[in-house]
């Protein structure tokens, strides 16, 4: 089942004094997100990431294009009590303390009173909030925040996550914890729609993956298909020479030091120039790209 | 509708206000003024004296009860925009104007907050020096209420078009009183302009929120101010449902 359909979403500001110059934030942007899956949005900072989530809360209002949660337009309020949101940078009420602010958040989400304070219970549980309730938000740590933050999201067992940079501020003890949360939840049929610059998480998390620049949709797909696994080699060198091999792709260049990704074909090739080069071969490791190598390799094309 | 979400609204907007020292601050400050204003009056044998020293009093009220307004009409909504602590109210299934309206709540209950205070205020200094001070006690709050939750719309409705300080600024200027002031200044100035200004300032006090509030000494209720009640709830309703569409309309996050 289709959770979340976006077809051809473009927005555009009006900037300048006579509102007469226009800034494009997203431009012709289309995926969908079926039951259960987990999608990342990934690109780099300005690239229209969180504008996307926005337009799908209807907090920013899209150009054109259009939004369909669960089949419906999303205009309507009763489709959010559905979807839990987390946002990127979490602001929040700090003179609540944790507990008021779950209340209040329960209260908007339409809980009944009955099983108010058992599902608060539950979600402070499930993120090892349940002592820190009592304090207020204003003396949080950045990770508390972050967890209070995914516990108001799943407050009313949403059908849908969207979380904006979910695993930023948090200790690796802390990621690992959300990210095995998230991928219960999506095995539970849960469909999670984020968007992360920590793209190890992602590359652990996602079954599909959006890479955004300058607003535009630059390539989405499955995980697998992107990373090609087990089909290529990393070469790590010395070259005092600028030029890389043809068919590789650089991915970490440290003055002399550098490391290039060729795929199986191009691997003899690759080691014949290099030797005739003059670089010095330090190591080859075979192995499939992450999720690094190939954002890199699609951003600097 | 669900009144328990626009109560929800409307107390944590009244949590954010009470839990701030600022606010309390500004108690204290207005406890000292009451002390400091007490105690020449003491001094002072004659009534009429009195009398006018606290008519003064009440004008300097209304006038930090209507600033005070304009203040909360400016901030109410427009804080939470600015600190984006929106987002995780209209990302739940709640309506714009059930939002919209426990913010118009927590306006009031502040707003009659003051008034209690003010009240408590008034009654205790004329029964301290003894001046025969008559307030219609429900009218004269009603209509003077209505008249400052008019205000708080107003405000609260520009501030959805233009930034809050313009929109503070602009019901500062071209409220009727302040704009009659100026009508006046400039005709005694024969300005060239006067008639269209003068033309103006009709039409302005037209269009912003009607006058109430008769706080008098002895004076009567007449059969205009009823009249005047119904307007000014007719007046705040259209308000209300004028900053609803406005509000529905526009961008509330601007990344």
């Amino acid at each position: 089942m289709t959770i979340l359909e976006i077809s051809n979403l473009t927005k555009k500001y009006k900037t300048g004094f006579a509102r007469d110059r226009a800034v494009m934030a997203i431009s012709d942007i289309s995926f969908k997100i079926e039951e259960g899956q987990i999608y990342g949005l990934i690109g780099p900072n300005g690239s229209g990431k969180t504008t996307t989530l926005l337009c799908i809360l209807n907090l920013i209002r899209p150009t054109s294009g259009e939004i369909k949660l669960f089949g419906e337009r999303h205009l309507q309020p009763f489709i959010f009590g559905k979807i839990g949101y987390m946002p990127e940078e979490f602001t929040f009420y700090d003179f609540l303390s944790g507990k008021e602010f779950l209340e209040l958040q329960a209260v908007l989400y339409g809980i009944p009173k009955a099983h108010r304070k058992s599902r608060i219970q539950d979600v402070s549980e499930m993120l090892g909030m349940t002592n820190y309730l009592s304090r207020r938000l204003k003396h949080y740590s950045r990770g508390m925040l972050q967890r209070i933050g995914i516990a108001q999201a799943l407050l009313a067992e949403p059908k849908l996550l969207i979380m904006d940079e979910p695993t930023s501020g948090l200790d690796p003890e802390g990621r690992k914890v959300v990210r095995t949360l998230l991928e219960k939840l999506a095995n539970s049929g849960v469909s999670i729609l984020l968007s992360s610059h920590i793209l190890t998480d992602v590359e652990k998390m996602c079954h599909k993956v959006a890479i955004l620049n300058n607003g535009k949709l630059v390539t989405e797909g499955s995980l697998e298909s992107f990373l090609n696994k087990n089909a290529g080699y990393r070469i790590m060198y010395e070259s005092l020479s600028a030029e890389i091999p043809r068919n590789a792709t650089l991915i970490q260049s440290e003055s002399n030091k550098k490391i290039i990704y060729v795929d199986q074909d191009n691997l003899n090739n690759c080691i014949a120039y290099l030797t005739n080069s003059g670089a010095k071969i330090k190591e080859v490791i075979e192995g499939s790209k992450t999720l690094e190598d190939f954002y890199i390799e699609v951003l600097k094309e | 509708m669900s009144i328990e979400k626009v109560f929800a609204v409307a107390e944590n907007t009244a949590r954010s206000i009470f839990r701030d020292k600022k606010f309390w601050f500004a108690i204290v400050l207005w406890l000292l003024y009451i002390f400091l204003i007490a105690r020449p009056l003491r001094d002072i044998s004659d009534l009429e004296m009195t009398r006018h020293i606290l008519k003064g009093f009440i004008s300097g009220f209304r006038f930090i009860a209507f600033l005070a307004a304009i203040f909360l009409g400016t901030v109410i909504v427009e804080s939470e925009v600015k600190k984006r602590t929106i987002q995780v109210v209209l990302t739940k299934p709640i309506f714009k104007w059930e939002f919209l309206l426990g913010k118009f709540f927590c306006g009031g209950l502040i707003i009659i907050l003051l008034y209690v205070i003010f009240v408590v205020t008034i009654e205790f200094l004329s029964f301290v020096h003894g001046v025969p001070f008559v307030l219609e006690p429900f009218w004269y709050l009603l209509t003077e209420l209505l008249y400052l939750l008019n205000i708080f719309g107003w405000t609260l409705l520009l501030s959805q078009i233009i930034s809050p300080f313009i929109a503070g600024s602009m019901v500062l200027i071209f409220h009727p009183n302040t704009f009659m002031f100026w009508i006046k200044e400039i005709e005694e100035g024969a300005s060239p302009f006067h008639w269209v200004i003068k033309k103006l300032g009709v039409f302005i006090n037209y269009i912003t929120p009607p006058y109430g509030g008769r706080l008098s000494f002895g004076s009567s209720l007449s059969f205009i101010d009823y009249w005047l009640t119904i307007y000014q709830v007719t007046y705040l309703v259209a308000t209300f449902l004028v900053v609803c569409y406005i509000f529905n309309r526009r961008e509330i996050l601007k990344k």
